[in-house]
């Protein structure tokens, strides 16, 4: 099927990325792009790191890896980058408002803050009545999913995700709690019956 | 600037209407010329296996994916009143929407092409199912359509089915609650070969259909149409040529198709003998209101006025929610084919006390197939280690429903030109007002309530819903109804053959001719139309008629 080249390309893009079900070289990948050390084009360094840590609280390490290890943070900031201008100004305005509320509150960052001080803060957050401080968390909350559920940590160690491959039959369900299954109702009239 | 050849038949469009009707007449010896909006796509580039983060990481580097949507607001704009949005998808390219269509291959029958004698709304079509059978046939064996052995009032059966790919864990829980409802869930009918087929692999199950194809397993015009009318030697494309207006002779027939070289924004004209239309509704009936001249000042084969009215599709919304039988469910490989392996067809005309006009059926792609995990954490609250406990629990058993409900067609949903209003080659732009009415939204409250039914008797977690809302028009790419066939020259603008009334050497084949949108996906059916209309066009040329 493919030619050497193509099969040493499929095989070392395998190789690069271990978690990848064996089914997935039916179809060579492209190598993903690699080259210098991320760097953010949206955020600037401090922001990044507020981010990164409100992230961790959101969706910490577990003994699978939490936002930070699965890089929602860069994320984050690639989202934003290609976001609408609206969406843009609403995070950086909300990201401000977070950082001047931290600092009156905790007269600290939020980054410096021990983690359970960080949870208590972000519950009160959420849970607020005030129109700005859930409307960020919301908003924030939102990118850590779209970054953490999409990322390979997120998909391959925490959901063990192993789909978009190539099967020659489909199986469809063969479990016999769900083939038998029937409604409440169902059963109940099932056992009037008998 | 007039090419001096005359073309047998100019075909304006590539996509499944377009397409089928360059197959047909090519294969009967006709000579076709088409006028494609776009270009071939990249098909060596699909982002098909490329999952989230990877296609994250190559948007960062700059690279990009088969450009499939038309960016409509540089391209080809479209007004709307600013209470009425609308939201035109467009493919301009060969092959058209079929490059990423939703697949679902559904037969209309006598309650779709019967209902304005059944409630006497709108005007009855001019042709019944068993006109279209053997084209639906035809065109099932030529395409490959997998799914069941159901025949229906509702869904006529066919015997061209290949097997369907069974149901995923909880496509089955739902089956088997809504049938305890008396609400009928057949194996959904989708164009994904599931057995090799004309040189084609069968499907391998990735559930990216989206994405584009690869390996060809499911229909498009521009793999599984075209490429066999070009070795007939007797099509030609060309590409980028954006159609602007079909030109009329010293009697009122059309004679040569004006276009625009999309690039280049140079003005051409092709001529022809005959002229069919598979722009897709909405930029067919901008064309043929374009398309003016002292004999048909309102528009191509108009003198009815029922060009760019009754617009029609279906009104459309979703629910979500999660199957506690489910939770906790190791992961296993449940992509399939993208979208649901089954399907409820309509079933409410069985029902007692309606207080709307027509039906809906319902599909539920997104049922049992987790992918990111993101659309489940979306739906839950909270935050920390417990939530994300949450999220992997639930992971496996979200599930969604999708009704779609007719839209009645309606002589105030249209499209106008605005002349005052031009796009960069100097043409009118469309215009679109199109609104819901009443009984849409009667049903939309139906809609809302059977999902429900069925998910509690599936024990499911609602996610709230607010039962207001629903897609905004347009949304659902089913768009129908502005030059509708009929008997009545009066009353409609083509007739059963898809021909003009006014003006016999223009057929319009795509869902643009539908007399009422039905609640069904229209693909199929177009494409039966088209095969229809482009054997009885072959016919007339044979005979001399055109």
């Amino acid at each position: 099927m493919f030619s050497r080249r193509e099969a040493l390309r499929v095989f070392g893009a395998a190789a690069a990325l271990p978690l990848f079900d064996p089914g997935r070289l039916h179809h060579p990948l492209a190598q993903v792009p690699s080259g210098q050390a991320w760097q953010p084009r949206f955020l600037d360094v401090n922001q990044v790191e507020t981010v990164a840590s409100i992230a961790e609280c959101i969706i910490p390490r577990t003994d699978t890896p939490g936002a930070r290890d699965a890089g929602v943070h860069e994320y984050v900031d690639f989202a934003l980058e290609r976001a609408e201008a609206t969406v843009q100004q609403r995070f950086t305005d909300g990201l401000t408002w977070f950082t001047a509320h931290v600092a009156t509150l905790r007269r600290r960052t939020f980054t410096e803050l021990r983690r359970d001080e960080q949870t208590r803060l972000l519950t009160e957050l959420s849970e607020s009545t005030s129109s700005q401080g859930p409307a960020f968390f919301v908003q924030m909350k939102e990118l850590t999913i779209e970054g953490y559920y999409r990322s390979e940590a997120g998909m391959f160690q925490e959901l063990k995700f192993a789909g978009n491959t190539f099967l020659s039959e489909f199986q469809g369900c063969s479990h016999e709690e769900h083939l038998s299954w029937q409604p409440a109702e169902a059963n109940s009239t099932a056992e009037r019956d008998s | 600037m007039a090419t001096r050849a005359t073309h047998d038949v100019v075909v304006i469009g590539s996509g499944a209407s377009g397409g089928m009707a360059a197959y047909n007449l090519t294969q009967l010896g006709v000579k076709v010329l088409m006028l494609d909006a776009g270009g071939k796509f990249d098909r060596t580039n699909l982002w098909t296996h490329v999952l989230p983060f990877e296609a994250d990481a190559r948007l960062r580097a700059g690279e990009a994916p088969p450009p499939y949507f038309l960016d409509s607001k540089n391209e080809q704009p479209y007004l709307t009143p600013e209470d009425k949005p609308f939201n035109l998808i467009r493919v301009w390219g060969l092959g058209g929407k079929t490059n990423v269509w939703g697949r679902v291959s559904l037969r209309m029958s006598d309650l779709d092409f019967r209902s304005a004698e059944l409630d006497g709304w709108g005007i009855p079509w001019p042709i019944r199912y068993a006109d279209l059978a053997p084209y639906y046939d035809r065109v099932d064996q030529l395409i490959g359509v997998c799914g069941g052995d159901d025949d229906s009032d509702v869904l006529p059966g066919s015997r061209y089915h290949m097997p369907p790919p069974p149901p995923r864990c909880a496509e089955v829980l739902l089956k088997t609650a809504a049938e305890s409802l008396d609400i009928p869930v057949v194996a959904k009918r989708s164009a994904n070969l599931t057995r090799p087929h004309r040189g084609f692999e069968p499907c391998h199950y990735c559930g990216e259909c989206g994405s584009g194809c690869g390996t060809s397993s499911f229909f498009t015009s521009s793999e599984h149409l075209i490429p066999f009318a070009l070795e007939t030697g007797n099509l030609e494309i060309r590409s980028n040529a954006v159609v602007s207006r079909i030109l009329v002779d010293g009697e009122g027939k059309a004679n040569a198709v004006q276009y625009f070289d999309r690039h280049a924004g140079t003005e051409q004209r092709v001529n022809a003998r005959v002229v069919v239309v598979g722009a897709s509704t909405m930029d067919s009936t901008r064309i043929l209101l374009n398309s003016m001249s002292r004999f048909h000042p309102n528009g191509l084969g108009n003198s009815s006025d029922q060009l760019g009215r009754n617009y029609c599709e279906q009104i459309r919304t979703h629910v979500t929610a999660f199957l506690p039988q489910l939770y906790g469910r190791a992961y296993q490989n449940d992509d399939g084919l993208d979208g649901a392996h089954i399907y409820i067809p309509r079933f409410n005309h069985r029902r007692p006390n309606r207080d709307y006009l027509r039906g809906y059926g319902i599909q539920l792609w997104n049922t049992g197939t987790p992918t990111t995990g993101v659309d489940v954490a979306k739906h839950l609250p909270g935050f920390g280690e417990d939530f994300k406990t949450e999220v992997n629990r639930r992971y496996t058993s979200l599930v969604s429903m999708h009704p779609y409900g007719e839209m009645l067609p309606r002589s105030e949903n249209r499209i106008t030109v605005d002349p005052n209003r031009t796009d960069r080659f100097g043409v009118p732009l469309m215009r679109i007002s199109v609104s819901y009415s009443d009984n849409e939204m009667k049903m939309l409250r139906e809609m809302y309530e059977t999902c429900e039914e069925i998910l509690h008797t599936a024990q499911a977690e609602i996610v709230p819903v607010d039962r207001e809302a629903y897609d905004i028009p347009g949304t659902a790419i089913h768009e129908h109804g502005t030059c509708r066939m009929g008997s009545d020259p009066r009353q409609s603008v083509l007739n059963a053959h898809n021909q003009m009334h006014d003006v016999d050497n223009v057929f319009v084949v795509d869902g643009s001719a539908f007399t009422t949108a039905s609640e069904k996906n229209p693909t199929l059916s177009i494409l039966a139309l088209s095969w229809r209309a482009s054997d009885y066009l072959a016919e007339e040329l044979r005979r001399g008629n055109l």
